[in-house]
């Protein structure tokens, strides 16, 4: 109830959603490399697969020699030949 | 770049990560602020990059997680001065590259001089080398201040001078005065204006003086237009004296002018062939290396060339220059001059008499240029007609001035 009325008041108020509500941000740059921040941890990793947890969903990108050029707290590099990205509950 | 070169200085380390949970392993790194990068999935296990001081705070981690790792590289500074640390002369060549970088950098290798007109970089260059600055000096033996005042006061015309050393290099801007050098003087002796050139008077303004001649009259070269001695008569208009002024007056004329100018029927044309060469020489104080393709055929060649002198990192200029030498062949052959060439050649002599003549501020009134056929070429020979000031100064003679006096005498007696 009450995150519903947080996201309501974000949306009239149009605040940055990633940063009140703690969303993912993706960024990508061409189809070689992203940066993913607001993100929790690492699931998986292989270089075919990454899946990491974010707030309120997990993500997963698929690809080929995915490597991750570095990673912190906030924001993480992926690069590689990435193919397709899909969310997860 | 910044973290680039902070690994380098830290020491890093390449490892490779196998066992139970790596992405445990990974998410507790993270969440100890333990940078890891560079992470690739490899043969079934992962490979990172890790500095040596967060190396030493995963061993609690490395039991949580289950996992084993292993050190496959180490890289970085205090690995690579570890290594070599037996490599005396290693060590001795690089301080002696700085040392002699140090050495160098005492001295003036390059000498550059901005603002002049008037006198050229040789001149001045040459005027420091009797000051005793010159390519090589050493840099603290040169006193700016000393410099810039014994330059301004060598050289009246340079009012402002500013001298200082940057790296290697004594630049040196100058501020030529523009305007005259000295106020001149207002002419008062007294004179005549006379004709400059023959023709018909059109308009004239006489401000000082007594006019000659009348607008309508045409006149000889050399005849008196304005006279600089003044009559002066009484009532009676009796000659009082005459007083001596000096003339001032417009009068402008009619005049005409012609010129005559040979066009050979025969010139020397160049053109290139075409081949050329590349080639550059490398001068090291007085030694000097070239490098060029050898000629071949039996035209001439021209050669030009572009000097530079080397740098390192901008101002640091060393006593080394590379010339970029350029050689194109060209051919000379005889060229008769085609009709349509000609005419346009006499058009160009024509348009640079014209332009003369405007540039003076004269006005053209009429003008006509024609070709003559001569045995070895052509003549283009002009004509114009123009309307010009022809009044030019004259001093007035000191017998004229004598008998001006005596004649201020005799009206003095006549007077009494």
């Amino acid at each position: 109830m009450f995150e519903r009325i947080k996201i309501a008041a974000v949306d009239n108020l149009k605040l940055p959603k990633d940063v009140v509500l703690g969303e993912v941000l993706i960024s990508f740059v061409g189809r070689t490399s992203v940066i993913v921040e607001n993100y929790r941890g690492i699931l998986i990793y292989d270089d075919q697969t990454v899946k990491l947890q974010a707030k309120n969903c997990k993500l997963q990108f698929h690809g080929k020699r995915l490597h991750i050029e570095y990673y912190n707290h906030d924001e993480m590099k992926i690069s590689g030949l990435i193919q397709s990205m899909e969310f997860g509950e | 770049m910044k973290d680039a070169l902070k690994h380098y200085w830290e020491g890093y380390l390449r490892i490779r990560l196998n066992g139970f949970s790596p992405e445990r392993f990974l998410n507790l790194c993270m969440s100890r602020q333990i940078v890891i990068w560079d992470l690739r999935y490899q043969d079934n296990g992962y490979q990172f990059l890790i500095s040596v001081k967060d190396y030493r705070r995963v061993r609690p981690l490395v039991r949580k997680a289950q996992v084993r790792l292993k050190i496959l590289g180490r890289y970085g500074l205090p690995f690579f001065l570890y290594q070599n640390r037996k490599r005396k002369l290693y060590a001795a060549g690089l301080a002696s590259f700085f040392l002699v970088l140090f050495f160098m950098s005492q001295f003036i290798w390059d000498i550059s001089i901005d603002g002049n007109y008037q006198f050229t970089d040789d001149t001045l260059i040459h005027y420091l080398e009797t000051q005793g600055i010159r390519y090589g000096q050493f840099r603290s033996e040169i006193d700016c201040d000393a410099l810039e005042e014994t330059i301004r006061s060598h050289y009246p015309e340079i009012i402002w001078v500013s001298a200082r050393i940057s790296g290697t290099r004594l630049m040196i801007k100058v501020k030529e005065n523009e305007v005259m050098g000295e106020i001149p003087q207002k002419e008062d002796a007294p004179r005549d204006l006379v004709a400059e050139k023959s023709g018909t008077i059109t308009r004239m303004v006489v401000r000082r003086g007594k006019a000659q001649v009348s607008v309508g009259e045409s006149v000889e070269a050399g005849d008196v237009l304005v006279r600089g001695i003044v009559p002066i008569y009484n009532d009676a208009e009796e000659l009082v004296r005459e007083q001596l002024v000096r003339a001032d007056a417009d009068v402008y004329a009619v005049t005409s002018e012609s010129y005559r100018e040979r066009i050979p029927a025969l010139t020397m044309k160049r053109t290139e062939t075409g081949r050329k060469r590349q080639g550059f020489r490398l001068r090291l104080g007085g030694i000097s290396f070239l490098w060029i393709f050898p000629t071949w055929g039996e035209e001439p060649w021209e050669m030009t060339s572009r000097s530079r002198q080397v740098t390192v990192l901008g101002d640091f200029y060393l006593p080394v220059w590379i010339d970029q030498i350029q050689a194109r062949e060209y051919q000379i052959y005889e060229h008769f001059l085609t009709k349509k060439e000609l005419e346009l050649e006499k058009e160009r002599i024509h348009q640079k008499k014209r332009e003369n003549f405007v540039q003076k501020g004269v006005q053209i009134l009429e003008n006509s240029v024609r070709i003559l056929a001569e045995d070895s070429g052509w003549i283009v020979q002009g004509e114009f007609l123009l309307e010009e000031q022809i009044g030019t100064g004259k001093a007035i003679v000191p017998e004229e001035i004598e008998q001006s006096k005596e004649s201020e005498a005799e009206g003095e007696q006549t007077a009494e």
